[in-house]
């Protein structure tokens, strides 16, 4: 209402070329917009039985109600100045708009100037603010998830650590290590044999003793930790060289 | 013998192209091609005689290849890997053209390759022998090393080579000593006799998860899916599209056909396990590809997440996403597969793939962009589209099965929404960068010709996907019926 008013009833704000050549649309256009019309009037009155009458079965039930929520029956006995509220309230708001904006112009403009006119003509001017909250609350940390956390924490960061990168620099690491332990001096080789033969047979003698502790799960365990410590380490070495 | 022409076609078509010096650059291109042209004429054939009343093996053939210890070379077509072995025989003219002008050196052994892998990956779609399933899968990885390792892009493409040999090795590894056992179980290794035997409950439980890590790693899941972003983007174009078209197949088509069948009791015991990886899997790569700047990377994450799609569909026992599942690796083969040639077309012209150099190509290129946006929104399963009925079927059947999983899952297709759209906006529209690229040309004849076929059949699966269903239904219902689940219809 308040656009039919400023549209058509309210002194025009255009220029004086545009009003001079202003005129009535032409056949071209006005016969669509006619039938449209129309349309838009009447088609409430011939289809709502086919469509929303009770019991319809209209495109194959395809737009299905629940019988709970069956409301179509009550609607059909509603008191009928209920079913007069709607056009009320569009003739007043009709009736106000053009009031409103014929004879009180400067109180509408102090309104909105005002700060809590303000403040609700843009909490209704955004959209009741539904896409700030959808950007910052929702997309902003989904972005935020799916760059840092996702690509850069777990795929990049720890799939890989405990993944190729890790091993390969665990690999080079401890190959270092034990190519250190070859000396090549007889009695070191003697000694190391001699360690592993007592250990093997401690195992061996013992193994109803130590078989009570050793659990098949714990090996899984202890190769991941193997890993994640191996590649803990050695990134700490490698950023203290650098 | 048809089976076994549609292997040995490609093999003869290579040992040909061995014999003509390399200099013949187009004599060895037209060769190779009309070879893969043959061979798909004869897979059409092979579709044209299947019979779809029947739920047997069909075309079977078998020859003693290791008697002592009968291993028995044993070939037979299903409904279920029927469209596999099409979608191959479709896919790798398209690659051959695709790859016409893309590679520039040792272009007699890039065919070659080629050729091999396309008789390798049928042998496996239609190998009845889980020993010779073993090993046709694993040597599937020979050729596709050497092509992403020779042929790649930059220098990172020989890291990413040794990850997705070491990763796919890493799984099957398990998968072998599981084969072993079963044979030392059963006695043969033959799939339709080891069909009528049943394991322990808990022995099936181990057997279950060795194949899981082997098949895992080709879907690929969540844990073990970082070779496959690495080695799309190194590939070169028709690589890339061979690796999601039909590679990754290998792994849902391993779990279509023994995971599920051999041991039922183990697949109903961990589908909880598997639901709780693919639902993770498709919103974590969903989101991870929206904030990626390499147009291959975008389409590689874009695939684990379809792949977990197609996981989840599987895993629902019943016959709207066991069939929707498998139509949705059709048209997630072709899908794409296509989008990594578009990828490609952009690709050969300016040699760079970060996505922020691309804008305004719909001012000079709107052939192409005409084709990259009907992908885009095939990927992002609209209507009409093969993605669409894929995707719908699935989640129907998830829905029944279980609505959690069916509505975790379908956040997926909103994000897809999210990435496709978002790629297609910054590369199609927006203000062309002239200060990064200043030669512009729409696609050529040839690049039309990979791109065409694939339109048509995305909108022909889209919309009138029975004639791919009709040969489903009854091998699908047999095994839903083998899994002892009552949803015949």
């Amino acid at each position: 209402m308040r656009l039919l008013y400023l549209t058509f009833l309210a002194e025009t704000n255009s220029y004086r070329q545009i009003m001079v050549n202003a005129h009535d649309a032409p056949f071209a256009m006005g016969f669509p917009l006619f039938i449209l019309s129309l349309g838009s009037i009447f088609i409430g009155y011939v289809t709502k039985d086919m469509i929303i009458g009770v019991g319809t079965d209209f495109w194959g039930n395809a737009l299905f109600t629940h019988p709970s929520h069956l409301t179509l029956l009550e609607a059909e006995f509603i008191p009928h100045h209920i079913k007069l509220v709607p056009v009320v309230f569009s003739l007043t708001g009709a009736i106000s708009a053009f009031f409103l904006y014929k004879n009180h112009t400067r109180w509408l403009y102090e309104i909105k100037v005002h700060p809590f006119g303000r403040k609700l003509y843009t909490f209704l001017n955004r959209k009741w603010f539904f896409d700030k909250v959808y950007n910052e609350y929702i997309t902003q940390n989904m972005l935020h998830f799916g760059y840092h956390t996702s690509y850069k924490l777990i795929d990049r960061g720890v799939f890989e650590f405990l993944g190729p990168l890790g091993i390969s620099r665990m690999v080079t690491k401890r190959g270092d290590t034990l190519a250190g332990l070859q000396t090549g001096f007889l009695y070191h080789y003697a000694f190391v044999m001699l360690l592993g033969v007592t250990f093997l047979i401690a195992i061996l003698g013992l193994w109803d003793v130590i078989s009570s502790f050793v659990d098949g799960r714990l090996f899984f365990i202890l190769l991941i930790a193997a890993v994640a410590s191996g590649s803990f380490f050695t990134k700490q070495e490698a950023s203290s060289k650098s | 013998m048809l089976l076994s022409n549609l292997i040995l076609i490609p093999l003869i078509g290579s040992f040909l192209v061995l014999f003509i010096p390399s200099q013949y650059k187009e004599t060895i291109k037209v060769v190779v091609l009309s070879f893969s042209l043959a061979e798909f004429l004869l897979s059409l054939m092979m579709w044209m005689s299947f019979d779809n009343s029947s739920s047997r093996f069909q075309f079977v053939e078998a020859y003693n290849w290791i008697e002592s210890s009968n291993i028995i070379f044993y070939l037979g077509v299903d409904g279920i890997s029927l469209f596999f072995i099409l979608l191959t025989t479709l896919l790798i003219p398209i690659c051959l053209l695709a790859s016409w002008d893309a590679i520039k050196f040792n272009e007699k052994e890039y065919f070659i390759a080629f050729l091999a892998m396309e008789a390798l990956v049928i042998a496996v779609f239609c190998v009845l022998d889980i020993i010779l399933f073993y090993v046709f899968f694993e040597s599937v990885l020979i050729p596709m090393f050497i092509i992403i390792g020779v042929w790649g892009s930059r220098e990172r493409r020989i890291r990413a080579a040794y990850m997705f040999f070491l990763y796919t090795l890493l799984g099957s590894v398990l998968m072998l000593l599981a084969i072993l056992y079963i044979y030392y179980q059963a006695g043969t290794t033959d799939y339709q006799i080891l069909l009528t035997t049943t394991f322990d409950p808990e022995v099936q439980k181990l057997l279950w998860l060795a194949f899981f890590a082997s098949f895992a790693v080709k879907v690929p899941m969540l844990p073990v899916h970082i070779w496959l972003p690495e080695a799309h983007v190194e590939a070169p174009t028709a690589g890339s599209v061979i690796l999601a078209g039909i590679l990754l197949k290998l792994g849902s088509y391993g779990f279509l056909r023994f995971s599920l069948p051999l041991f039922p009791y183990a697949s109903i015991y961990f589908t909880p396990l598997i639901y709780a990886f693919a639902c993770i899997a498709v919103i974590y790569t969903s989101l991870t590809a929206i904030r990626q700047t390499d147009l291959k990377r975008i389409i590689a994450y874009a695939s684990v997440a379809h792949m977990n799609l197609v996981l989840i569909g599987m895993f629902v026992y019943n016959l709207q996403g066991l069939e929707g599942s498998i139509l949705q690796q059709l048209s997630h083969g072709l899908v794409s597969g296509a989008l990594f040639l578009c990828v490609g077309v952009i690709y050969d012209r300016h040699h760079t793939r970060l996505v922020k150099y691309y804008s305004g190509l719909a001012h000079t290129m709107p052939i192409y962009i005409a084709i990259f946006m009907f992908f885009s929104m095939a990927n992002i399963a609209l209507p009409g589209t093969s993605s669409f009925v894929g995707e719908f079927l699935i989640l129907a059947g998830a829905f029944q099965t279980n609505t959690t999983v069916c509505v975790l899952s379908a956040t997926g297709m909103i994000l897809g929404g999210g990435y496709s759209l978002w790629l297609f906006n910054r590369v199609a529209f927006g203000n062309i960068k002239v200060q990064y690229m200043n030669v512009f040309s729409d696609v050529d004849k040839r690049e039309f010709a990979t791109l065409l076929p694939l339109v048509i059949l995305t909108l022909v699966m889209g919309i009138y996907p029975e004639i791919f269903l009709d040969p489903m239904h009854l091998t699908c219902n047999n095994l839903l019926a083998h899994l002892g689940i009552d949803d015949i219809c």
